[in-house]
Formats: structure tokens, sequence, C-alpha cells
């Protein structure tokens, strides 16, 4: 698919890791969730956000993370 | 707690008639509100279509910062297509992501045939549904209206607001949305004031959910904050318990401090377990129909 030049074929997603290791998100994405369940595989939420995102087909081309201009 | 994959979310809105046919009848009335935009309950009646700005500071033009496949919202609704347009009516004093949110002129100008088209793919790789946020979407009605009216009819739709509309925006996409998902984010009128200087929010969004609940399915949305579990979310779940008793309550505590922006003491840390447990209590004495837990 032909993305716009004012727009980035990439997803991105905020982070905030905090000194006792604990790991808030905001804008997960299925990449992301399915990295942070192998993190840590006992976080159930996690886990079911991950399944939930691997359980429909890659097509990253429909995913488009715009920039400023 | 325990934290259900929903299987099914509320039968889909009856309309009276194609909700593209709808969204596309009001594109016009929409455009021509925007020459006294009373679309949030500001209602500031400036002229956007002419350059004037609002306590949003929008103009005509919308602008999209993200369009994605997202699974961080409640579980019923993932993975969902995320169009998140920047604009908005409120300045909470802790917004995550108020660079975007508040500054209407970040992000690129998607048309909305671009935007359907993402949409409608992203539908057709398993995505569920697809999510109309900011920001906040209000702002955007136009925009909005436009995308709708060229989405598949039968497409899952997510309204993700503040709920602090006006009547005269409800009216404009009444029958458009499957699900509300709603924030209620201040239990008493002082930290709305101090928080995010409304002075009739409760009012508001009161008014805003009672609407959605009658017209769409709803979830009501609340990040606790810290030192803010009594004063905000013990009000807040009891005025819930007496006026929406069945309705789906998404209650998290991912409440995270940024760094960008000045704020208030109490908020400079995240929610404690003691108040995470108090608040669970809390929901749990009001009988409150609890959906989800936290990514």
């Amino acid at each position: 698919m032909n993305t716009p030049a004012h727009s980035a074929p990439i997803q991105t997603a905020d982070l905030l890791i905090t000194a006792e290791g604990k790991i808030h998100v905001h804008n997960l994405t299925p990449a992301l969730a399915e990295l942070l369940c192998e993190l840590n595989p006992r976080d159930a939420s996690m886990k079911m956000r991950a399944e939930i995102a691997g359980a429909r087909p890659a097509d990253n081309t429909v995913e488009t993370r715009t920039e400023p201009p | 707690m325990i934290c259900p994959i929903l299987n099914s979310y509320a039968e889909p809105v009856v309309r009276s008639e194609a909700r593209k046919t709808m969204a596309a009848a009001r594109i016009p009335l929409t455009r021509q509100a925007l020459a006294a935009c009373k679309l949030c309950a500001h209602q500031c009646g400036v002229n956007r279509l002419g350059g004037e700005r609002g306590r949003c500071r929008a103009g005509a033009d919308a602008r999209v910062f993200s369009a994605q496949i997202e699974v961080g919202d409640e579980l019923e609704l993932l993975p969902t297509f995320a169009i998140a347009w920047s604009g908005c009516d409120l300045r909470c004093a802790f917004c995550l992501t108020h660079e975007a949110s508040w500054n209407p002129s970040i992000g690129a100008r998607l048309k909305p045939e671009e935007l359907s088209v993402r949409a409608t793919r992203a539908l057709a790789t398993g995505v569920r549904t697809v999510m109309f946020l900011g920001g906040e979407p209000t702002v955007h009605l136009l925009a909005v209206l436009e995308t709708v009216a060229r989405l598949p009819d039968e497409a899952p739709l997510v309204w993700k607001t503040n709920a602090h509309a006006s009547a005269q925006a409800r009216a404009l996409m009444a029958g458009l949305f499957d699900i509300w998902v709603a924030d209620y984010k201040f239990g008493n009128p002082d930290c709305a004031r101090r928080l995010a200087g409304i002075g009739n929010y409760e009012t508001v969004v009161r008014e805003n959910l009672l609407w959605a609940s009658d017209h769409s399915d709803l979830i009501i949305r609340h990040v606790l904050l810290p030192g803010h579990v009594e004063c905000c979310w013990e009000p807040m779940a009891h005025w819930l318990s007496t006026h929406l008793p069945d309705v789906k309550v998404s209650l998290l505590d991912s409440y995270w401090p940024t760094e960008r922006l000045r704020l208030p003491p109490e908020l400079h840390r995240t929610i404690a377990r003691h108040e995470k447990e108090r608040a669970w209590d809390i929901a749990r004495e009001c009988h409150l129909n609890l959906i989800e837990c936290n990514p």
C-alpha cells in the first residue's frame, strides 16, 4: 500500500518502565503485546491481549502512525 | 480481579436507515455548525470556518495523529483500528497525550477516503471494531461523519469520548455508533475545576452518560488517580449504582505521571496498592458491573 509522504509506516506506543520493574503502556500495539507477554508470561491480561493480537493475520500495511508535520 | 474475554457486545444499534446514509445526510449540518461552534459543552460559538478558535483551538481542518491497530483498550473491543484526531476541548492536568491531544495542528491531514480504506482493510484482517478517539473526536465531528459515511454499515464503531459533548453534537451522532467508551474523570465539582478547569463537569458528563446509555452500548471508563479514590471514585461509584446500575464499568489503575507537565502534588506518583484495593472494595459495595483489568 502506498503511504502518503506525511505519514510513516511504523507503529508506536508509549512506555514507562519504573525502577521496580513495572511497565506501563499506552497505545498498546499487537507487536508490543506479544513482546510484553514474552517478558512476563504470568501477566494474564497481557497474555489475553497477545492472544487477541495473534489471532488475526499479520497485515502491517494498514497500520500507520502519523508524524507531526 | 477476573478479567474475562467477552464473546459478544450488545446487539448493534437499530437504525431506521443505513448508517452511511445517515452520516452523509448530517455532513452539511455539521459543517454549518462549525460557523458558530457549540459541539462541546463549552459552547464557545466561534466561527471555526472563518478562522476563529475556541477553547479547543481547532479550526475547520482535522488532523490525525495516530491510525493503527491496537490491543490496549477494553478486551471486548479488540483488536481495534483506532483513529486518533488531534485537538481536545479539555485540559486535564494529567493528560498523558497532551502534546497531540491539545494541539490540533499535530498529525497528518488524512482524507476520510484514506482513513475509511485503511479501516476497512483492517476489518478484513480480523480487526473487530473501528474506534474514533482523540484528543476528543467531538471536536472533529465533521471529519468523523465524513469517515463514517464511507465505512461498511455493519462495521462495529466505537466512540471513545470525554463525555463533554453538547446536545447538538449528540443529535448529530445519534444512531451512528454501536458502543460509547466514555471517560468519567472526576467525582466532584472541586476536583473537576482544579484539575481540568471545568465548572459544570458533573452536570455535563452525567447528561452525556445517560444519553449514551439510551442510544448505544456503553462502557464507562475511570482511571484511578492517586489521592482521588475517596473524593472522586467513591461518589462516582455511588452515582453509577443509582442511575446506571447495569452499565459496564472499566476501572483502570494505569495512571502514570507524565514528566512533561507541571502536575499537582498528589499526581506525582502512580496509584498505591491500598488505594487500588479500596477502589475495588467500593466497586463491589456498589455492585458495579466491572468488566476490565489493566493492560
